[in-house]
């Protein structure tokens, strides 16, 4: 009867199974991030402890009966994510004031530039908001896409020369 | 008594508060009835959990917290130490992005206000995801030198809530089996106006009165806001203040004194009053909000304000 349960809940497991990134999109109601399949490694080790009893006659003078028991480690998603409320945020991206000496590089920055943009980066990701939030209702990718960039040569305009240079560098960087 | 000998140990007792941001209806597991409530499994563990521990504590818990309820509780001088439980976001994004968010049950990032911790705290628990990278994080910019008594707890991983505030209560448990009650005040520090930081070294800072008033165009409540300079709280207002003092940390750079005033509301919020604010300070600075050619200013969750030398 065990063996019956056993089999019928891995059977099951196996049926809802997919890829653990899927799994960590459905559970959050958010779209899986890079990392998510690694951390779930940690919370996805099952203990199952097995006991198994055999019965061997040992000489004509009668029975032995010899129980073992059995722990296994699985890693298995699919069994806790079911009653996890996971406490991930996808948030908001920010722009990053940290620019590696690689990106400065590639990107040709001097050093006025670089001071630039790391100071006045408060006013970068405020002008990031009010485009993202001034373009949300547009429905098509490519009008969004379009307004985004009037919105920010426009809007540009209130940094400083150094600072705005910077940005379209990276931006065309990332490119 | 016992019961008078209960009361006279409770009096002395430390203050545990855990303030929980979760909207049962958004975190509910899959193929559980609507009754199924994730406050109250919260509520549940903790209760649990803390009878286990050895020592006597007070115990308070403040479900659908806020920034301000946050800033509150680690302000509190009678309070030693603070779980909180809340979706966090801790990531590096491709080129020039990256996610920080500790946010509450209104998506409102309040992550900054941790740094509101006073040097009565002694144990900070982050019970969300990567929690324990953001400690490091502000560990590493100094954020608690101030206080070099406290223990923090935070995991490196996603995290359950439910299993995470275990974790963050047995932790606890083992600290109070290595260090005895450390937890316990002789006594209660005084209440102060500013941050703990800040107070150590006075000197490096000025006073800034902040007064906020009601856009022409908006009439709505104020939201509230994170007074933030060069990313360090160094106020807080709530939604129904209008007056604040701060400490502004000395620079001769005007760039280093730039304000930012932040509600941690996203861009995509609608219908933020942050209200406009006047500063006044002894020293020659003024600060005017950084807009638009037309004078709208930029920004939806949070207004900067530039400093400008009034001296001639």
């Amino acid at each position: 009867m065990k063996k019956f349960l056993a089999t019928i809940t891995l059977t099951l497991s196996f049926l809802i199974s997919s890829p653990s990134q899927a799994i960590v999109g459905i559970a959050t109601d958010s779209d899986a991030t890079a990392i998510a399949g690694l951390a779930l490694m940690d919370l996805s080790q099952i203990w199952i402890v097995e006991s198994r009893t055999t019965t061997r006659r040992y000489s004509r003078r009668g029975w032995s009966r010899t129980t073992y028991v059995t722990y296994r480690v699985i890693t298995y998603p699919a069994f806790l994510i079911a009653g996890l409320v996971l406490l991930d945020d996808q948030g908001r991206a920010e722009i990053g004031a940290d620019l590696s000496a690689e990106q400065i590089e590639q990107a040709q920055l001097n050093d006025n530039e670089v001071v630039a943009f790391q100071n006045e980066i408060e006013e970068i990701n405020a002008l990031k908001d009010m485009i993202s939030s001034e373009i949300s209702h547009i429905e098509d990718d490519q009008a969004r896409i379009e307004e985004a960039g009037k919105l920010w040569t426009e809007y540009a305009q209130v940094l400083s020369k150094d600072s705005a240079t910077a940005l379209f560098k990276l931006a065309n960087l990332e490119k | 008594m016992s019961f008078w000998l209960c009361l006279s140990l409770s009096a002395q007792a430390s203050k545990i508060v855990m303030l929980t941001s979760l909207d049962p209806d958004k975190n509910r597991p899959p193929l559980r009835l609507r009754s199924w409530n994730i406050n109250e499994k919260l509520t549940e563990r903790f209760h649990k959990e803390m009878w286990k521990l050895p020592y006597p504590v007070d115990k308070e818990i403040v479900h659908f917290a806020t920034a301000a309820d946050l800033y509150q509780v680690l302000k509190d001088p009678e309070v030693t130490a603070v779980i909180w439980v809340g979706h966090a976001g801790f990531a590096e994004g491709q080129g020039l992005s990256l996610l920080r968010s500790i946010i509450d049950y209104k998506g409102n990032d309040l992550k900054a206000v941790f740094q509101a911790a006073g040097s009565h705290l002694k144990y900070l628990a982050l019970v969300g995801c990567r929690g324990q990278l953001f400690l490091n994080e502000w560990s590493k910019k100094g954020y608690f030198d101030h206080n070099p008594q406290l223990e923090t707890f935070g995991r490196e991983v996603r995290t359950d809530a439910r299993k995470g505030l275990k974790m963050a209560l047995r932790n606890l448990n083992d600290l109070f089996s290595k260090k005895g009650d450390f937890l316990k005040q002789n006594s209660i520090p005084s209440d102060n106006d500013f941050l703990d930081y800040q107070t150590s070294d006075r000197g490096e800072y000025f006073e800034v009165a902040l007064n906020r008033e009601n856009d022409q165009s908006q009439s709505t409540q104020f939201t509230a806001i994170q007074v933030l300079q060069k990313g360090r709280l160094v106020g807080f207002l709530s939604s129904d203040e209008t007056q604040a003092r701060t400490l502004i940390k000395k620079s001769k750079s005007l760039n280093d004194l730039k304000l930012v005033m932040d509600s941690g509301a996203p861009s995509s919020a609608n219908e933020l009053n942050l209200g406009r604010f006047t500063f006044k300070s002894d020293n020659p600075y003024n600060w005017k909000v950084f807009q638009t050619p037309n004078g709208k200013p930029i920004g939806v969750g949070k207004h900067i304000y530039r400093a400008q030398n009034t001296m001639p």
